[in-house]
């Protein structure tokens, strides 16, 4: 022994305190403990962290720099920049899988159009940019959420393209991840009545139309080609005509003059600007140039048949959205609740190959096996908003647990309304009170919503590239209602 | 397993000695606040003790539990339990009807009642009555409520808890003239009369006035003031609005049941703490099929967040709502005098990751959790 017992103990106080000296007095400079700047890297240090459901750390400490994560471990790093010191565990914010955050014009639904999109209604990343949205983002940010989906809830059976969204330094919405196309069927719409089985119909012949829209442009382009072809034919035909005629005219010149010359010359003119024509305007003067053309083509001996250029098939921004979600360019998210109607919209997806993402389904967990087997995952609101919902024998809790027994993805979302993110973590605390793991229960508030929402890079998890915005909790876990619980954003 | 032994034990020990030492892991005291270490003298039913150091008797047995001791949970106001809706609509002012008279001692509900640990009910008649023909008739004095528990021997403790008093506005018309009044004004009158007339136990007891408007808080109020009874309340609609004329007072509010989750109510309940409101949880149910029993812990850990103060929380499924029934000495809490109605948790009981492991009602254990 180099020291006697009590000197031992000194010597150990000496070092601890001169350990934990550099600590304390970063901890002195930056008191209380303000966002980073650009270009400031900031350690938060945790007494552990959650880095996704099921793998945790203690201590921890989070390397935070330009609003990103930059490293994540359980040792202090060496170039740590600024020490924040928080009393409780760290883990990444929610993504709320369901959320109405867009600017009021979108929430009035004053003209919702069924090709609306939400991501070109966000306002500029701009400082004053939208306060009133700004709020409500600081709000969501608050309660610990940190990017959602910002459904475009317009009141129609197609509600448009809506789309994923993180929070930018102001507060506001910037769309991110993967964007999808947005349904209503009849009984998110239209509750116990029939006119919820005519939507559902009006949702299969939409798609069928949408189809038939694909068929007629591919037809549209088989028929181009062969008018390219004949356009072709034509030109050729048609220089051997005036040259035809061009000779027949020099040996009728030596006898009556150039009279004809004119005309052929003014048909030769007309030859390349028909050859490029492409649009409506070009294809319609040369009818109304052409117009008696091929009555004289008939002719024997006459000019040749210039061929008719095939009817484009007609726009429809809508149904131009629905044949790009046939084509997997977005996945569909339908919100619909009854059984009937769910079993009717994966015999749609069998038929018809489109990515489904199911949100509401009140009586999704009758279907649980179904839904399991097409492997689309649910998003059940916390705070409903359709009255169908609210079906007091089988609460939101049982909803879910079934569903999870049936081997459904599931993610929660707030529902909608405005500042229902408070609600988010208690209501995920309902299913850990009615038996649900809290794992899986906090994979459903960040890992899985992060998945749909194509976000996984940046949200739902603590890593390096994750945005830097977190929940903080002082409990056993963040259901533990005994002990604070916030969001931070550094 | 392990856990659950020691409580039947304790169970078993009382039949051979009547006064045990209760040693968990923590104790949620009187205040609210967990106390790692502390214990509970228990002798028969009544607690006579807790805390870190408390007297321990020759012949106690001393028995140790896992988990966190906690009062059994009070429903401030339901139906649950009820054979019928132990409401009166032929008439306006019923107040000798007895709530106990229509308690079904065998419902399955106090069983499960049990598994959420929740000790004891306060059986409170509805407001307001579907008359015949679906139109709407108002029971301005409704009666006597009732406490019962929901284990041990007697299920009603307490047949004449509060004189309960229905200050809410019936409109749309329709109603019968003989069934009462739809509008305060004439609801007070009522009120006013009856009260003239005589309510038996309405001095002794105090009365609950069951309000949705800041008018009808005044007015009671100001009744209960001149003929000098205890009030204590129980609002409906959107107490946010008048919430503030009742501060220090125990209020019973409906908890968050399925389908009526809105952002706004832990708002309201925020400003209702806020204000200084003792927030008292009810569920307000009725029937047996009605299963979010969790309720009461759900909305309390709502409160909990939105409050920022767990202590409050938990009183508002444990003081509060007892002292909403008239019980605040007897339930609702761990302390000296207060019945022996104990939850056993694996944890904070604010934890939703926390179960029920046991549930002891004057000092007998009546319900173990199964192993999971």
């Amino acid at each position: 022994m180099l020291f006697p017992p009590g000197l031992a103990t000194v010597r150990g106080a000496v070092l601890a305190v001169l350990a934990v000296l550099p600590s304390l007095a970063l901890l002195l400079t930056q008191n209380p403990p303000a966002p980073a700047g650009k270009g400031q890297r900031v350690t938060l240090q945790a007494d552990a962290a959650w880095i996704e459901p099921g793998r945790r750390i203690a201590p921890a400490f989070v390397v935070v720099e330009d609003g990103k994560v930059q490293a994540v471990s359980s040792t202090q790093p060496r170039q740590a920049g600024t020490l924040v010191v928080l009393k409780g565990t760290l883990a990444p914010a929610m993504v709320d899988a369901w959320s109405r955050l867009v600017p009021a014009d979108l929430l009035a639904d004053g003209h919702p159009l069924p090709y609306q999109s939400v991501a070109a209604s966000l306002p500029a990343d701009l400082p004053g940019a939208d306060p009133a949205l700004a709020a409500r983002v600081a709000g969501a940010i608050r309660s610990g959420v940190g990017a959602a989906w910002l459904s475009g809830g317009a009141p129609l059976l197609q509600r448009g393209l809506a789309t994923p969204a993180a929070f930018s330094a102001h507060d506001l919405p910037v769309a991110a991840g993967q964007e999808a196309l947005e349904f209503a069927l009849g009984s998110a719409r239209f509750p116990d009545s029939a006119a919820a089985v005519l939507e559902l119909e009006r949702f299969a012949e939409l798609l069928e139309s949408a189809k038939a829209l694909r068929e007629a442009r591919e037809e549209h382009l088989e028929k181009m080609e062969k008018y390219q072809k004949d356009l072709e034919e034509y030109h050729k035909k048609l220089d051997e005509y005036i040259k035809k005629k061009e000779e027949a005219d020099k040996a009728g010149k030596k006898e009556e003059g150039g009279g004809q010359k004119e005309g052929a010359q003014e048909q030769k003119q007309e030859a390349p600007q028909e050859g490029g024509a492409r649009g409506r305007a070009g294809e319609a003067g040369a009818r109304a140039r052409g117009g008696e053309a091929p009555k004289e083509a008939e002719k024997k001996d006459g000019p040749p048949k210039r061929p008719e250029r095939p009817k484009e098939p007609e726009r429809d921004p809508a149904k131009e959205l629905v044949l790009a979600a046939l084509d997997r360019e977005y996945p569909v998210r339908v919100e619909a609740h009854s059984s009937a109607e769910i079993r009717r919209l994966l015999e749609l997806k069998r038929a018809h190959g489109f990515d489904l993402v199911l949100v509401g389904g009140s009586e999704a967990d009758w279907v649980g096996a179904e839904l399991a087997a097409e492997d689309v995952p649910v998003v059940l609101a916390a705070v409903p908003q359709h009255h169908g919902e609210a079906d007091a024998e089988r609460s939101f809790a049982r909803r879910y647990l079934a569903l999870r027994r049936a081997g459904v993805p599931v993610a929660l979302g707030s529902g909608g309304a405005d500042g229902a993110q408070a609600l988010l973590s208690l209501r995920a605390g309902e299913i850990v009170a009615a038996g649900g793991d809290p794992d899986d229960v906090w994979a459903a508030l960040t890992t899985v919503p992060a998945r749909i929402l194509g976000l996984s890079g940046t949200h739902g998890s603590l890593r390096s590239g994750a945005a830097a915005v977190f929940v903080l909790f002082e409990g056993a876990s963040p259901f533990d209602a005994s002990a604070p619980f916030r969001g931070l954003r550094y | 397993m392990l856990p659950l032994v020691p409580l039947l034990l304790c169970c078993a020990a009382q039949a051979a000695q009547d006064t045990v030492i209760l040693q968990p892991d923590a104790v949620i005291l009187e205040d609210g606040s967990l106390q790692p270490g502390a214990v509970v003298l228990v002798k028969r039913d009544r607690v006579l003790a807790a805390g870190l150091s408390v007297p321990q008797p020759a012949g106690a047995a001393l028995l140790r539990v896992r988990g966190v001791l906690a009062p059994g949970f009070v429903d401030a106001f339901t139906r649950l339990g009820l054979a019928d809706d132990a409401n009166e609509s032929s008439a306006a002012v019923t107040p000798q009807l007895l709530c106990a008279d229509s308690v079904d001692t065998e419902d399955p509900v106090w069983q499960r009642l049990l598994e959420h640990g929740i000790t004891a009910v306060h059986l409170v008649p509805p407001p307001v009555d579907m008359g015949p023909g679906g139109n709407y008739s108002v029971n301005v004095a409704a009666g006597w409520s009732a406490l019962a528990a929901t284990g041990g021997g007697e299920r009603v403790t307490d047949p004449r808890a509060r004189q309960v008093f229905s200050l809410h506005e019936a409109p749309g018309g329709g109603a019968l003239a003989s069934a009462g009044p739809t509008s305060l004004p004439g609801v007070l009158e009522v009120l006013n009369r009856a009260v003239e007339a005589g309510v038996p136990g309405l001095v002794e007891r105090g009365a609950l006035f069951q309000v949705e408007s800041a008018a009808a808080v005044r007015a009671a109020s100001s009744l209960a003031q001149k003929y000098g009874c205890k009030s204590t309340w129980i609002v409906r609609g959107d107490p946010g609005s008048f919430g503030g004329e009742l501060a220090g007072e125990v209020v019973g509010v409906p908890v968050l049941a399925e389908g009526s989750w809105q952002w706004r109510t832990p708002e309201n309940w925020r400003r209702l703490h806020a204000a200084g409101v003792r927030i008292a949880f009810g569920s307000d149910a009725a029937g047996p099929d009605w299963n979010a029993f969790d309720a009461l812990r759900t909305s309390a850990m709502a409160l909990s967040r939105a409050s920022g103060d767990p202590k409050a929380a938990l009183a508002a499924v444990t003081g509060n709502a007892a002292a909403l029934a008239g019980q605040s000495r007897e339930r609702g809490r761990i302390g000296a005098g207060a019945r022996a109605d104990l939850v056993l948790w694996s944890g904070h009981p604010l934890d939703a990751s926390s179960r029920v492991l046991a549930v002891m009602v004057g000092g007998r254990t009546v319900y173990t959790a199964q192993q999971p």
